[in-house]
């Protein structure tokens, strides 16, 4: 293996590579299968990881909401823990916490880059938040989740998209 | 051959999953093993993480881009750019949650093989660890950039990063054209390439 910098470019052959790509390996189809079987499995345990996450987040949006300046420690954590929330949802099919927690994250960091703060629009992402993480909403929430996202998206919108966000 | 026509075998490679959030490493770690892995290490923390790599056995990092609050993308440069590290060519894939456009610059020049954004999709992770065992890229050793070759050839790459250099291609031809509002740093360097 090259042990210097050497500005070009070259196959470095990996032990990955080579033992990834003996045989028999599982088709794509079962190996994807048996990885939501996997994952179905873990739903109950899911469904407590956002439970205690909301309690935190509660928490938080209300130390938050008490700070007159923004963004502030209280609404860094909010936006930590929406995030962790949105990250676990639709691998779990509840596709609508991971819509409505993003939208979460895109206002709080839209707030922080207008150094304001908006009590009444993260009380109703969190309430939204809450709503869809119970098990009716699985999947997509069926017809109720655009009317939500619209309305928390106008909440958003109030606020410049920063130079810096991936639309 | 398309990438979802070919296989991989898991059950020799031993992963390294470096997530602070427990329920990121137990998600990845239950698909993984879905997958047919075995050898699943894991890491709460950058310095756990460090550690781990330092000792070598490790054939794939799986790393959020969160570790070490959001230092995710600079200890991968630093694996990179360290040259007798046991770890330094090993396939980096970098996960992550919401973005900005500086964030998406990070991974991007972090010498990872590939990110994967979370919420994670089973069929995602499964053809980037496809794309990454049947189609190496080239390993880039350059003053400004250590890693993977950022450029693909089309059929190397799983859907998303197709459609990801067809939009930077028709940025480029923009900016060729002059019809580019705001060209920015990371299309000019791809224009000199």
């Amino acid at each position: 293996m090259p042990n210097k910098m050497t500005n070009e470019a070259r196959i470095v052959p990996t032990r990955f590579t080579q033992i990834a790509r003996q045989k028999p390996g599982m088709s794509r189809e079962e190996a994807i299968q048996a990885g939501q079987s996997a994952v179905l499995e873990m739903e109950p345990e899911y469904l407590d990881w956002v439970d205690g996450l909301l309690r935190e987040l509660w928490s938080a949006v209300e130390l938050a909401c008490q700070e007159d300046d923004f963004p502030n420690p209280h609404g860094e954590d909010a936006y930590g823990l929406s995030n962790q929330i949105r990250n676990l949802g639709a691998t779990f099919d509840y596709e609508a916490v991971t819509h409505v927690a993003d939208s979460f994250c895109e206002l709080i960091h839209r707030l922080t880059e207008a150094k304001r703060n908006d009590q009444h629009a993260m009380r109703t992402h969190l309430n939204a938040l809450r709503l869809v993480s119970t098990p009716n909403f699985k999947r997509d929430g069926g017809g109720e989740l655009e009317p939500l996202m619209n309305a928390l998206g106008q909440l958003v919108s109030h606020y410049p998209e920063p130079t810096g966000s991936v639309g | 051959m398309n990438v979802a026509e070919l296989h991989i075998n898991l059950a020799q490679v031993n992963f390294l999953v470096a997530d602070e959030r427990e329920g990121g490493r137990r998600v990845m770690q239950s698909i993984l093993h879905g997958f047919g892995a075995v050898f699943i290490h894991e890491s709460g923390s950058l310095q756990g993480t460090r550690d781990r790599l330092a000792l070598g056995g490790i054939d794939v990092l799986i790393c959020d881009y969160s570790l070490g609050n959001g230092q995710g993308p600079d200890f991968v440069r630093e694996l990179r750019r360290s040259l007798s590290h046991p770890a330094r060519y090993i396939p980096v894939l970098m996960t992550c949650g919401h973005l900005t456009a500086r964030d998406v610059g990070r991974c991007r020049d972090s010498g990872a093989n590939l990110v994967l954004t979370k919420p994670v999709s089973i069929q995602a992770l499964y053809d980037r660890l496809v794309a990454i065992a049947h189609r190496p890229r080239p390993f880039v050793d350059h003053e400004v950039y250590a890693g993977p070759c950022r450029r693909f050839r089309a059929a190397g790459a799983p859907n998303q990063i197709e459609r990801r250099m067809k939009n930077l291609t028709d940025a480029r031809t923009e900016f060729r054209a002059g019809t580019m509002q705001a060209p920015n740093a990371m299309i000019t360097s791809i224009g000199t390439q």
